[in-house]
């Protein structure tokens, strides 16, 4: 799923942070997710060799990726499971739609899956006269408002419980001004409740798929992933083909990070394992590469491919909380999203690598040490070589090139900024053409650099 | 021991007080230092905005200057992270690696190649400490408070001699300031956004002195500062440690008689 | 096992996607890195039973000990005295009578709705999260531990273990079977960070340490 045609990073953040307290409302609630995690990460004083665990286990197993692929294949058929090839998200589409046709099934109840949104799965099915009801609250809640979610794990974070109360009495008949949270989950479990007993078919994503023993992991606090596939005649199961780990043993190093890192929990409250159908009904597993196995070939760039989807570059990155989830136009936004965008679609999402300071704060909650701001970084270099630096830039970069590359340049040009700023009129300096001045004073033009002071203070020569 | 300075190419011509301050130090713990005035710039602005290779240029003249220093001393993290991780573009070379391996951050420096003398002096600030991210999670001066390590840091190290001085404790103690350089004006609201929560959260308990081992970080929090006539001094580490003794003000090098120098 | 035969999109379509993907990840994947050693399984240390109770109570958990001449079915309606309807998932002499219902997978899903206290066995407790491992077998039907109002775990309390390390090398994964670590009541804090209980499945857990 591609947007269309993107807003830059740049105008929407600065539309987001135009409404100042609702900027400051969005950080802080991130902000203390991020607190969460670090309470977690620094009461489990192994946490630094766990996170080296499981980015050794990780890079290993891409290394072998297409061993384990086979190895899952093989198990999860043993034990019963169809298992699908999907090389592209259409491709992922039309598989789950010829299952679900096969079965004359019309409507499903869908779990969490940033998979599915990354095909545009919901689309595609309702296009085709399929009701599909995504059952995770924050998902629901998107749902109903037409909006993709901000967050890849907290997908309703960017909104006010007014807003979802407004929007639940729209739609779910609730008491209009209430905006009580557990007045409205109660509501919203009511409402989903009758979805999952109507039980024809569930599609639910994937945390971890385990190669030894064919184990389809499932990961949420609500449950909803569970009440939806075991009361369901045919239960599908969607993954990108990274998810894959080796063994069941793994899991041990993978549950005992996720949920720490994602919201400060020690442990999601389901942690669920799938084998094989319930004796009578179906059980899927669709493997999705949609330029996956292309991203493998990145040398600088295939690390990203190592993310279990936690979240917590976005929580702690000082960019993401300030401009929110939206405003990059990408399915998975933040820190991660800005280095798998490019990637999938370098022309809708060259400016996202930009929209960072290259704090590294992200590389230093990641749970699998993804090399994240050093990504970015190099990302950079890409678009620029890929031309999408504007003209300006790339002249005011060959300039400024130019005139740094010898001290003796930098001494005149210096010398001469320097002197302008503080015998021409200060409104040279402080327009709108100078974007640095609307918010900030320049620095004070001295008399002396400090090359100058050298040569009269110390030098010999 | 003779340490070559490499001044960051901004603080040259806007802040040369830093240079000066900096060079003092160095000199009060027993250096020689020189100052080759062929130094020009690292390259990270390039860099940073996707045009590296438009820097290479930039990075030969670094590492021709610097080809035969001993040590390479620098009062600013970002442009000595730029400096050991990303000139691998230039290849690899017994000079440039030479020449990269040597160069290092002012309090780095002070740490772990002097010995980690103590520098006396009192002065009497709250400081806000603000530890740039460059300095920070790249060249790891001090322990951040995402990873779960036992705490350090050379910053606070390097200033432990200065009787008076105290530190405020901030809410987020080490976040980005917002500069992040071209950021700073192609995503201005951001950048100003965060300077802005920085700036409060000193306020907020207490700072009368903003310092910091990277002049870029002050240079944009004190733009943010000044605009809005908050009052607040901004001080690079060098200037801390300078101000707190007296000795360093000899005649003709004092900040105030910077400008009057011939 | 019911084996449906490969479905419309066929094997001629399903069979060069396949081979195009494994080709495309040989092609790129990096040169090979070796498995990490895991670290070695650590023992139960001391407090275990109160450990697991505090770590518990962060997912709203309550954790009992029922003592030898505590009685399973006194305890149970000590707890949830207005609960009517108690499902269970396997055969449980300390809990039958009119109002205890064996659930099985052929259960309806109408009558599996209406269990309010579902009360079932699980193998282990794992002391730094206060997860409960759940078998298919101790379910009867896997939708019970979601679907019931309240839910009743019993753990041998020989059976703690320190850390998710220990507990998945305890648990045979069985292949034909279903099995989940349950840790909590069902819970979201979708709405403005709000934690709310009870979200979609059990609104309470009660871990009863057993001898």
């Amino acid at each position: 799923m591609k947007p269309a045609s993107r807003i830059p990073h740049a105008s929407a953040a600065a539309t987001f942070i135009e409404d100042n307290e609702r900027t400051s409302w969005h950080d802080a609630s991130l902000w203390h997710v991020r607190k969460k995690r670090d309470a977690s990460a620094h009461g489990l004083p192994e946490w630094e060799a766990l996170r080296q665990l499981a980015s050794d286990i990780k890079d290993h197993t891409l290394s072998q990726l297409d061993t384990y692929l086979e190895e899952f294949e093989q198990s999860a058929t043993a034990n019963g499971v169809q298992v699908h090839w999907a090389a592209t998200a259409e491709d992922h589409n039309r598989i789950v739609h010829q299952i679900l046709a096969q079965k004359r099934i019309d409507a499903i109840v869908k779990s969490k899956s940033m998979l599915t949104e990354e095909c545009g799965l919901n689309p595609y099915l309702e296009a085709r006269g399929i009701e599909v009801v995504d059952t995770d609250l924050g998902e629901r809640i998107i749902q109903l408002l037409e909006q993709p979610p901000s967050h890849i794990v907290m997908p309703a974070i960017h909104l006010r419980k007014e807003e979802i109360g407004q929007l639940f009495h729209e739609r779910l008949g609730t008491e209009a001004g209430s905006s009580d949270p557990q007045y409205l989950t109660e509501a919203a479990r009511q409402h989903l409740r009758a979805k999952f007993l109507e039980g024809t078919a569930a599609v639910t994503g994937v945390n971890f798929a385990v190669a030894e023993t064919g184990t389809v992991t499932v990961c949420t606090n609500e449950g909803n992933a569970d009440m939806g596939v075991h009361l369901a005649e045919v239960q599908i199961h969607c993954m990108g083909i990274e998810k894959v780990i080796p063994r069941w043993e793994d899991l041990g190093v993978f549950t005992r990070l996720l949920a720490r890192s994602a919201t400060g929990q020690p442990i999601t409250i389901y942690t669920s394992h799938h084998h094989a159908p319930r004796p009578g009904r179906e059980m899927h597993v669709i493997l999705v590469d949609n330029g996956r196995s292309e991203h493998l070939g990145r040398e600088d760039f295939r690390n990203a491919l190592k993310c279990i989807r936690c979240g917590a570059c976005m929580n702690t990155c000082p960019v993401y909380r300030r401009s929110g989830g939206h405003s990059y136009g990408s399915v998975i936004p933040g820190p991660i999203g800005s280095i798998l965008t490019p990637g999938f679609d370098l022309e809708s999402s060259h400016d996202l690598p930009f929209a960072s300071t290259l704090c590294g704060s992200c590389s230093d909650v990641c749970p699998v040490k993804i090399d994240i701001h050093e990504q970015l970084y190099k990302w950079r270099q890409v678009a620029s070589e890929a031309g999408y630096l504007p003209l300006s830039k790339r002249l005011s970069m060959r300039v400024g090139s130019w005139l740094l590359a010898r001290g003796q340049r930098l001494r005149v040009g210096g010398a001469l900024a320097r002197w302008m700023m503080r015998t021409l009129p200060k409104s040279m300096f402080y327009n709108s053409l100078n974007t640095w001045s609307n918010s900030r004073d320049l620095p004070d033009a001295p008399e002396t650099s400090f090359r100058a002071w050298y040569k009269s203070n110390r030098s010999n020569a | 021991m003779t340490v070559s300075l490499f001044i960051p190419c901004y603080v040259d011509q806007f802040f040369p007080e830093v240079g000066v301050a900096t060079l003092q130090v160095l000199e009060r713990l027993g250096c020689t230092v020189d100052f080759d005035p062929r130094q020009s710039c690292c390259g990270q602005p390039m860099a940073n905005s996707g045009a590296e290779q438009a820097a290479l240029p930039v990075y030969r003249n670094f590492i021709d200057v610097f080809a035969e220093a001993d040590y390479i001393v620098c009062p600013s993290g970002s442009c000595v992270h730029h400096i050991r991780e990303h000139y691998d573009i230039l290849g690899r070379s017994a000079q440039g690696d030479r020449v990269r391996s040597k160069t290092y951050e002012l309090c780095e420096f002070i740490v772990d190649i002097l010995g980690n003398p103590l520098l006396e002096g009192s002065l009497n600030a709250r400081v806000g400490l603000h530890q740039s991210c460059h300095g920070l999670r790249g060249l790891r001066l001090a322990s951040d408070s995402e990873r779960n390590e036992t705490p350090f840091d050379k910053v606070r190290t390097v200033l432990r001699g200065i009787k008076g001085l105290t530190y405020v404790e901030l809410s987020r103690e080490d976040e980005c300031c917002g500069f992040g350089g071209t950021f700073a004006v192609a995503q201005e609201a951001l950048s100003v956004r965060m300077g802005k929560d920085r700036l409060a959260d000193h306020m907020a308990n207490g700072a009368n002195v903003i310092a910091s081992a990277d002049m870029s970080c002050l240079m944009h929090l004190g733009g943010l500062a000044k605009r809005e006539n908050l009052g607040i001094e901004f001080m690079h580490v060098a200037q801390l440690l300078t101000a707190a003794n007296p000795t360093f003000n000899h005649a003709g090098e004092s900040r105030q008689h910077l400008d009057t120098a011939v | 096992m019911h084996l449906k035969h490969p479905f419309v999109l066929g094997t001629k379509a399903i069979a060069p996607m396949r081979k195009k993907i494994l080709a495309d990840v040989r092609a790129n994947k990096p040169a090979p890195l070796p498995q990490p050693q895991l670290p070695t399984a650590r023992l139960v240390e001391l407090d275990a039973e109160a450990r697991l109770a505090e770590n518990a109570a962060k997912s709203k958990s309550k954790v009992l000990r029922l003592a030898v001449d505590d009685s399973l079915g006194q305890v149970i309606s000590t707890l949830y005295p207005k609960e009517q309807s108690i499902g269970v998932g396997e055969e449980m002499s300390e809990l039958s009578d009119a109002t205890t219902k064996r659930i099985t997978a052929e259960t309806s899903v109408a009558e599996l709705a209406d269990v309010h206290l579902a009360v079932l066995r699980a193998e282990l407790a794992v002391i730094e999260n206060g997860a409960c491992w759940v078998s298919e077998s101790a379910m009867g039907h896997r939708g019970l531990p979601f679907a019931c109002e309240h839910l009743a775990l019993l753990v041998p309390r020989r059976q703690l273990v320190e850390t998710m390390h220990e507990a998945y090398a305890q648990v045979t994964p069985n292949r034909q079977n279903f099995g989940v670590f349950i840790a909590g009541p069902s819970k979201t804090a979708d709405i403005e960070q709000s934690l709310v209980i009870g979200a979609q499945g059990p609104r309470s857990l009660t871990i009863i340490l057993t001898e």
